[in-house]
């Protein structure tokens, strides 16, 4: 099954571009223009890439809002400026990566694939220590 | 209260008196009517004092013990005070050293009389912060040239305060704005990152597909000149700015018709409006169809404020355009369907630093400049611009141009 990506930016040029790059790639890529359009649609993401400010509810918003459902789904955050601040709350959150505008296509491709193998390995390691075992559940889901 | 006061507060011990200062408004200059405290148990000396201070203008106060000095002062601080070293029960340096505990005291002038000849009191007093002595047997000249000089060097210290105070804050606002500058520059910069992400992005795509086998690497080639286009805007947009600001912007006025611009601000716009499917209905009244403007100009302030309207604009919404009379201008108003402007932030819109606050207190991308660019290019045609809006009511942008 391919793994789907969610890829949210209020620039149409840039949300363009990534889909571009990831569908090159392999990828099914879904866009939206907004957190809130991002989170009317409906499915389970392998991956959120989401922009940091943008009109409306700010990507941080809405990784927070999308791990409530699924709190393993890893977030790679792209940002034009990055203050300790916002990387802190960003690393409290679990966000994978950051994504320093603008960035290396093959950076960008590097990103997706280390957050994509990282959520398998954790899946694979949950399975093999067995369903009964609730504590490496949530040790998985604090990690992203 | 001066700052500089307020500075020694930290980590002075409470002052045992709680003294109410009071301050002349001309700071005690010798040509005024200055407010001095005789404290003097020596009947002759002290009618003597207050004779030639009185009769100098002075507005004199007698008290006869230390105690009593210190109740006057706490009552209401004078612009000056003649302190007897000898007197009985608290003597003249116990007041002193009590005044000069409390900070707001620390620059009252105190001038010392002491019938002693022995210099180790006089020395003493100064030591613990009198300002100069006079000796006695008393003569009068010498007291009002002494209380004049010290009521000067007070007048002096005063202007020399205010103006550190008047520097300290204009130093406080200039930093400020220095801060605005750094953080418009961020902000620009900011802006600037997201039409370079692209371009670079393409141009990478663009060397992946001629790599391919069956690549088509001219795909991208729309995608970099909107970019391009994007950044040229921008950087012109700003260029303009700073040129508005200056004053060095030349306008070439003539007659413009507002229909034809207004077809190739929407041609300039068309690709973003039709991608959120939204309709702009334009109406241009019959009797403010054309205005006297710089074509570049008044185009690119179209270009701003629909541009603005594009963005905020729900997928669908409607944008509207009219012009009508008013008056001897002709008024244009673009009105959206976004979320509205708060009223709070209505006056900030327009502003340069307005914009940059805007920013850095949202966690929201920057609208850019180029509303602070529509300000000043209406203004340098002798016009005026403002907005309508309440939340989630759209917003009304308008502008009036004379004919």
């Amino acid at each position: 099954m391919a793994e789907r990506i969610l890829v949210v930016d209020d620039d149409e040029p840039i949300r363009n571009l990534v889909e571009a790059v990831l569908e090159d790639e392999g990828y099914e890529v879904e866009h939206a223009e907004s957190a809130e359009e991002a989170l009317s649609k409906s499915g389970r993401w392998s991956l959120l890439i989401t922009d940091y400010r943008m009109s409306g509810a700010s990507g941080l918003a809405l990784a927070g809002a999308l791990k409530e459902e699924d709190p393993e789904l890893p977030v790679i955050l792209m940002t034009a400026h990055s203050d300790a601040a916002t990387k802190r709350e960003a690393s409290q959150l679990g966000v994978r990566a950051f994504l320093a505008k603008p960035f290396d296509l093959d950076a960008l491709v590097a990103d997706v694939e280390g957050a994509l193998r990282f959520r398998q390995d954790r899946t694979v390691n949950r399975r093999r220590a067995g369903s009964g075992d609730g504590s490496l559940e949530q040790a998985a889901g604090g990690g992203w | 209260m001066s700052s500089e006061i307020a500075q020694h507060k930290n980590g002075q011990p409470e002052a045992s008196h709680q003294f109410a200062v009071h301050r002349n408004g001309n700071g005690g200059s010798s040509s005024h009517r200055a407010a001095v405290l005789v404290v003097e148990d020596d009947v002759i000396h002290r009618t003597v004092v207050s004779h030639w201070l009185n009769k100098a203008g002075h507005n004199v106060t007698c008290v006869e013990t230390g105690e009593a000095a210190l109740d006057a002062i706490k009552a209401n601080a004078p612009d000056l005070v003649l302190l007897d070293i000898q007197m009985p029960g608290i003597s003249g340096i116990d007041v002193l050293e009590r005044v000069r505990e409390h900070h707001d005291l620390m620059s009252l002038p105190i001038i010392m009389t002491t019938s002693l000849s022995g210099s180790q009191e006089i020395a003493h007093a100064l030591d613990s912060g009198a300002n100069d002595y006079v000796t006695k047997p008393l003569d009068g000249r010498v007291i009002l040239a002494r209380v004049n000089s010290q009521l000067n060097l007070r007048a002096r210290t005063h202007e020399v305060l205010k103006m550190r105070n008047q520097l300290a804050e204009q130093y406080e606002r200039l930093a400020e704005l220095d801060g605005m500058k750094e953080s418009l520059m961020q902000m620009v910069v900011h802006d600037l990152r997201n039409p370079l992400t692209s371009i670079l992005g393409y141009v990478e795509l663009t060397k992946r597909e001629e790599a391919k086998e069956k690549g088509d690497p001219y795909r991208f080639l729309p995608a970099i000149e909107a970019g391009c286009s994007t950044l040229l805007q921008m950087v012109t947009g700003m260029l303009d700015l700073t040129k508005l600001e200056a004053g060095t912007m030349e306008l070439k006025l003539e007659p413009v018709a507002l229909g034809p611009l207004l077809e190739e601000v929407h041609d300039c716009l068309g690709g973003h409006a039709q991608e959120k499917s939204l309709s702009i209905s334009v109406d241009i009244g019959s009797d403010a169809a054309s205005v006297n403007a710089d074509r570049e100009i008044l185009r690119r302030v179209f270009v701003n404020i629909l541009d603005n309207a594009v963005r905020v604009s729900p997928r669908g919404g409607s944008i509207s355009v009219r012009s009508a009379r008013s008056g001897g201008d002709v008024r244009v108003e673009i009105e959206d369907e976004g979320p509205g402007i708060p009223q709070e932030a209505h006056a900030r819109v327009f502003e340069k630093f307005g914009q940059v606050e805007m920013w850095r207190e949202e966690d929201r991308p920057s609208t850019g400049l180029g509303l602070t660019f529509c300000k000043m290019a209406v203004e340098a045609h002798n016009g005026s611009i403002g907005l309508e809006s309440e939340p989630g009511h759209g917003c009304t942008f308008w502008f009036t141009i004379p004919e």
